[in-house]
Parts: C-alpha cells; sequence; structure tokens
C-alpha cells in the first residue's frame, strides 16, 4: 500500500495581493504594534556596537 | 560616521569578535532606564519600548485611515519581521552557546575558590561553581544552545528551535532570578523573541496536543526570482560559514590558549600549589597562628596560572559581577574573587626569576572596568550596571605604578601580549595591550613587592618585601597537599605547560 504523505504547513506562496485573505482590524493594529517593538528590540540602537564591532 | 564592522581585523579574528557581534540588547532607551521611575527588575526598557510601540502603531493606523490607504494583511512583511527575528535570536543564542560548548563560561574552580568556605560563596558563584565542576553538562547546555540557534536559520525548523529555546532559556531566566545571576534580561529577550516566533504555530499545536485533532500550519514564503535567490542563498551560507564554522574554530582557540574568564598566562612551576602559613612576620613582629587575626595570612595558593591567593580574617569589598566581559588583561579576569567572601584576596603576579622577585597588584579595584560595552542597553554590562561611583570609598594605592616595577624589570618581562600561544594573540588582544599602560595609569588598585626563596624542591616559600601598606612582610609557606573529591577531567581549558 502506498503512503500518502501529509504536509503539515501549508505554503502560502507569493499570491497576488488580490487573492490574499484579509486580516480583522486588531490583527492589523497588533501587528503594527509589534513590528515597531521588535524592529526596536532586534536591530542594535547603540552606536558602540557599529563603531566598536 | 560610522561604518559597521571596519574595527575588526577579519585576518585575526578574536572569539569575542563575533561574540559582540551576537551580544546586545536594545529598545528605546531616550527616556532612561526607569519607566516612571521604576527599574522593573531590569526590564524597563522592554516595557517603554512597548509604550513607544503602541503608541506609534496607533498612530500609524490612524494615519493609514485618515489617508485612505488601509491594507488588507501585512504577510510580506510579517514574513521579513520574522527573517529579522529569527536571525537575532540565532546569532545571539549561538554567541551564548559556543562559550559553553567549549566549556570556559563557567570555568573549573581555581585553588583559590577551592580554598573558600562553601558559606562565603555568593548564590550566584555556587551555581556557576557547580556547573563548571561538571565540564560535559556544560558543553550538552552549549550545544543545545548552538542546536536551537542553528535550527532559526531555517524557515522549516523555526518551531522546534523556538521552542527548544523557550524551555532552555525559560530555565535560565529562573536560574537568574533564583541565585541573583543578573542577566535575567538578556536570557528573558531570547523566550520573547522564541514566543513571537512561535505565534503561527499556538493554534496548530493547541488542536494537535490538546485537543488531539488534525492540524496545518499556515505560512506565507514570498517568492523570490532568481538573482535575489542567489543573494539570499549566499547570504545564509555566510552566515553559516561564519557563525556555526569560523566561531567554532576561534571559540576553540579561545578554549585551548586563552579561556576568557581566567588568566591566560602560565603560573610559576614551582609556586603551583595550595600552602599553609608557618610564619607571618610584619615589621618584624610575629603573628603566630590564630584563625582570628585579622592582619595574617591563613593560607595561601599559587594557581597554575599567574595568581596569588591568600586569605585574611576580616571583610573586604565583594566584587558582585559574574566574573565575564571581555577582559584580555589577565589582571582584569576576575572569576578568582567575584562573588567570593571569606577575606580571599587574589593578586596576579608578574615574575622575575633573574631577581626572585614577584610584583603583585590586587584583581580587586573599587572602580571596576566597564564591560560588554556593544552590549548597551539589556545587555549585561557587569558591575557598572549597579554600581553607583559616587558609594564608592576610594583609597589610593600607596606603591604608584611608577614605584611598582622598575623600568629595567619591565624591558625584561617583555610584552605580555606575547605570554599566550601564538595562535591566541589576536589583533583585539594586541590592541588591547598597546593601550594597557594608559588605562592602567587611570586604574586604582593595591600593590606589593616580595622577593621569594624557594625551598626543599618547592616544598617551602618564603616571602620577604614590603605589602600594600609599605609594612615589611615575611611570609613562610609550607605546601599541603589538598585531596579534594572532585577533579577536572579531561576537558580542562587553557595551556599552562
Amino acid at each position: 500500500m502506498s503512503k500518502k504523505k501529509i504536509d503539515t504547513a501549508v505554503i502560502n506562496h507569493d499570491t497576488s495581493y488580490v487573492d490574499r485573505k484579509q486580516w480583522p482590524q486588531w490583527q492589523r493594529i497588533l501587528f503594527r504594534i509589534s513590528f515597531i517593538f521588535f524592529i526596536l528590540i532586534a536591530i542594535p540602537n547603540n552606536p558602540h556596537w557599529y563603531t566598536h564591532v | 560616521m560610522v561604518y559597521p564592522c571596519v574595527n575588526i581585523d577579519w585576518w585575526n579574528l578574536d572569539y569575542r569578535d563575533l561574540y559582540d557581534i551576537c551580544r546586545f540588547g536594545s529598545g528605546v532607551n531616550y527616556f532612561g532606564t526607569t519607566t516612571f521611575g521604576a527599574r522593573l527588575l531590569g526590564y524597563s526598557i522592554w516595557v517603554n519600548t512597548l509604550i513607544f510601540a503602541t503608541i506609534a502603531g496607533l498612530l500609524w493606523t490612524l494615519i493609514v485611515k485618515i489617508l485612505k490607504r488601509e491594507r488588507k494583511e501585512y504577510e510580506r512583511l510579517y514574513y521579513w519581521l520574522n527573517v529579522i527575528v529569527r536571525y537575532r535570536a540565532g546569532l545571539g543564542i549561538i554567541g551564548f552557546g559556543f562559550t559553553k560548548l567549549f566549556p570556559v563560561q563557567m570555568p573549573y574552580p581555581s585553588l583559590g575558590l577551592l580554598d573558600t568556605d562553601y558559606g562565603d560563596l555568593t548564590a550566584q558563584k555556587i551555581f556557576w561553581l557547580s556547573f563548571g565542576i561538571v565540564p560535559w553538562y556544560q558543553v550538552f547546555a552549549g550545544v543545545l544552545e548552538v542546536g536551537a540557534g542553528a535550527l532559526l536559520f531555517f524557515r522549516r525548523t523555526v518551531a522546534i528551535g523556538a521552542a527548544l529555546l523557550v524551555g532552555a532559556l525559560g530555565a535560565i531566566v529562573v536560574v537568574n532570578f533564583a541565585y541573583d545571576g543578573g542577566v535575567h534580561v538578556y536570557s528573558s529577550y531570547f523566550v520573547l523573541l522564541s514566543l513571537f516566533l512561535l505565534v503561527p504555530y499556538y493554534k496548530p499545536f493547541y488542536k494537535v496536543f490538546v485537543k488531539e485533532i488534525p492540524a496545518q500550519v499556515s505560512l506565507f514564503f514570498p517568492v523570490f526570482a532568481t538573482p535575489l535567490q542567489v543573494v539570499r542563498y549566499s547570504l545564509k551560507a555566510l552566515t553559516i560559514f561564519l557563525f556555526i564554522g569560523v566561531f567554532f574554530y576561534l571559540q576553540y582557540l579561545d578554549f585551548r590558549y586563552d579561556p576568557y574568564k581566567q588568566p591566560s598566562t602560565a603560573g610559576y612551576k614551582a609556586f603551583r600549589g595550595n600552602y599553609a602559613v608557618s610564619e607571618f612576620k610584619l615589621n618584624g613582629v610575629e603573628h603566630p597562628y590564630d584563625p582570628l587575626d585579622t592582619v595574617r595570612w591563613q593560607s595561601a595558593t599559587f594557581e597554575k596560572w599567574s595568581t596569588l591567593t591568600f586569605k585574611v580574617h576580616r571583610p573586604l569589598p565583594l566584587d558582585l559581577s559574574n566574573g565575564g566581559g571581555d577582559p584580555k588583561r589577565d589582571v582584569n579576569r576576575t572569576f578568582e574573587i567575584s562573588g567570593v567572601a571569606g577575606g580571599q584576596r587574589a593578586f596576579h603576579y608578574y615574575i622575575d626569576t633573574v631577581t626572585q622577585t614577584l610584583y603583585l597588584e590586587d584583581k580587586y579595584k573599587p572602580i571596576p572596568d566597564e564591560r560588554n560595552k556593544t552590549a548597551d542597553s539589556g545587555g549585561d554590562r557587569g558591575v557598572r550596571n549597579y554600581i553607583s561611583l559616587n558609594d564608592v570609598k576610594i583609597y589610593g594605592p600607596t606603591i604608584s605604578l611608577e614605584e611598582w616595577i622598575p623600568a629595567e624589570v619591565k624591558r625584561r618581562l617583555g610584552n605580555e601580549a606575547d605570554y599566550v600561544h601564538p595562535k591566541a594573540r589576536t589583533t583585539r588582544r594586541l590592541r588591547e595591550f598597546a593601550k594597557a599602560d594608559e588605562l592602567a595609569k587611570r586604574e586604582i588598585r593595591q600593590r606589593f613587592v616580595v622577593r621569594y626563596t624557594i625551598q626543599n624542591d618547592g616544598e617551602r616559600v618564603i616571602l620577604r618585601g614590603v605589602d600594600e601598606n609599605r609594612d615589611s612582610l615575611y611570609v613562610v609557606l609550607d605546601r599541603v597537599k589538598k585531596d579534594y573529591k572532585i577533579s577536572p577531567g579531561k576537558l580542562v581549558a587553557g595551556q599552562y605547560e
């Protein structure tokens, strides 16, 4: 009996913008806050990092 | 104008050059290190950043609404945010992990530390040492951290890498709180980043593990045109080559020749060991054995590296750091005294075998160096994080730097930068030693000078000289054999033969 591979991840490759699913408003707001927060804590803001390194 | 990465000599790298790229904290620190006056255990920078991000995020929402430019979704931006967070967390934990994979972060206890009573060690020190006596366990923790970090470089293994990080680093956060380790903020950082990376997986995990029904994860991957795909694979390959391949080799060199928390210069072989103090005279006055005498040395050790330690029965100020950081000069490597009470003192020495003289300098100094400069906020800047310079009582050294070692002896001692194996003479080390004399002039630390006589093949060492208070000192040390129940095993850092 052949085994059927079941993929556990659905990879949504670049679809055109029109085809993409709408995010609810709360998700968009939360994303904007998270985006700014994580960029700020994940990228060095210390000039020492750039000069010392 | 600052340019990234111009200071690093890529042709003579030090492990710390790569470590410093990986090791930093960030966030909104323009409002200081408190939130409305509260330090929040060091987390205030996160809270301030969150407040700032919330206001900015709401403004962003308002502006797109006013301009009627509201988007349906942010799949592509979310993807790139994930990439940044994945690489930030991956590189950071690899930098941390390698110092455990080659066990140097928690060194094996030195003779002086083994000669300290258990109750005279801080909780942090006891935890660090209990890791240090079992180097293989430290290696395991290192493999776990480097492995988890490497899994974050690949989109399909993010879930397992991030889940491992939450578990491993979550435990380290609790350890830091329980033992007062001081690195709770930076370890929480990886937990936070990993929890963010797991966002697409929470729902499917709940379905599979709790409801026990099939589930699929929905992920968005952009399609790259061929030239971009080449750039992407090249950058990824470069990151893996540099931060796993090259880093592995550099960390091996550090472990082998210059373990960053231990002095790297070999100690004088005839001395090495534990000593009982058989005779002790100060200004010609004999101090017979008395465990309560506050002046007499109670016991002494000469380490396998260039340190003399001795115990006195009086309270001394403590070094409350974890003995880490990036100093290259042996005198500034203070794992031997950090978190150690009980009157245990450690002095770095230069030895002039021609005149049989030891030039000693105290490892403790009231104003410690700033460490991990590149780490900044959220990182661990060592003692400077909690010390208030106004509170430090400063007693200048009685013996000045100029008086301490005569020029002729200095010439004989040569360049300390060359005391280590050639492979450990990195550009970073050479640069630090080039500035060492200037920096030493600004340091406040005690110094003294003694002549030594070795008798009976090193069974007895006699020290005669002038101590840090310019009192004449005469000490007879007799070797004692300590039969400790722990041994370092085969994974021993440093080269001292």
